[in-house]
């Protein structure tokens, strides 16, 4: 499979998956501030 | 903090579910186009994103305008707006990265000033000034107008992107979807209809956990100053 059909996978699910992460450890620490 | 509900729990368990489906689909199950080849498994994501960034600034612009219209101004509008606003920067990032990763195979070059590619960037520049708006040192209610008006100001530039491609001589593909004769069929466009339904779900997902996480902080800061009054009342009484 092409290089970049991998890339546009991989950068998705990273960004998703990223800003999930973020969100659950803002919802933790108790907002943005 | 909990932000999480069933409501929630549902859409991040359909969010997943959905998007190793759409992989599944995507690398393995659909066949390779007759023009683009394999990048056409990259049709899978792209067209998917970039709705999802259209749906979320739609998003700010209803929940901006029903700010901005007194008889439903509601501090609800304006944290939804903020939510749909950040969410719609992360899809809009990504409709740039899996366009720009499609075109360099397929156009033969990461970046060109297309009319489409353009009028996107403009749409993130614009959504990257809402946010920074929304972190000015302003009164709350000031900054909230202003991001509603700001909200709009992005919001109009959606039809510009969509029908770019009509309006201009591009590089960029005519709509794939939203034509008499879609060209795309069977199992190739189910999983492109799968793909928008789960880029779909997994925004209602984040932008409902961004929504709450704000509301949370709101509230704390709104009972933060109502307490330290009470404090300074009591002051006075002793």
């Amino acid at each position: 499979m092409s290089g970049y059909v991998i890339a546009g996978y991989v950068t998705t699910f990273a960004m998703l998956g990223g800003y999930a992460l973020y969100l659950v450890g803002l919802s933790r620490r108790g907002g943005s501030k | 903090m909990i932000t999480s509900s069933p409501l929630t729990k549902f859409l991040g368990f359909a969010s997943l579910f959905g998007l190793a489906a759409v992989v599944w689909l995507g690398l393995f199950v659909t066949p390779d186009d007759v023009v683009q080849g394999e990048f056409v498994r990259l049709i899978y994501l792209h067209p998917a994103i970039a709705w999802t960034t259209y749906l979320a600034v739609g998003t700010v612009a209803g929940a901006s305008a029903l700010y901005l219209y007194p008889r439903t101004r509601s501090r609800f509008w304006d944290l939804l707006a903020g939510a749909a606003a950040e969410v719609g920067a992360v899809f809009c990032v990504l409709t740039l990265v899996t366009g720009s990763i499609w075109g360099r195979p397929t156009w033969g070059v990461w970046w060109t000033w297309d009319a489409r590619l353009t009028s996107s960037a403009l749409l993130m520049a614009l959504l990257l000034g809402y946010l920074a708006l929304r972190r000015s040192a302003v009164d709350s209610d000031a900054r909230a107008k202003r991001c509603a008006i700001a909200g709009l100001v992005a919001a109009a530039d959606v039809p510009v992107v969509h029908l770019s491609v009509e309006w201009w001589r591009t590089l960029h593909q005519d709509r794939t979807l939203l034509q008499p004769d879609p060209t795309i069929e069977g199992i190739s466009l189910a999983t492109m209809l799968l793909s928008i339904a789960v880029m779909t779900t997994v925004f209602a997902w984040m932008a409902t956990h961004r929504f709450r996480i704000e509301r949370r902080v709101a509230q704390s800061a709104t009972s933060g100053i109502e307490r330290a009054i009470a404090d300074r009342r009591a002051e006075g009484v002793s």
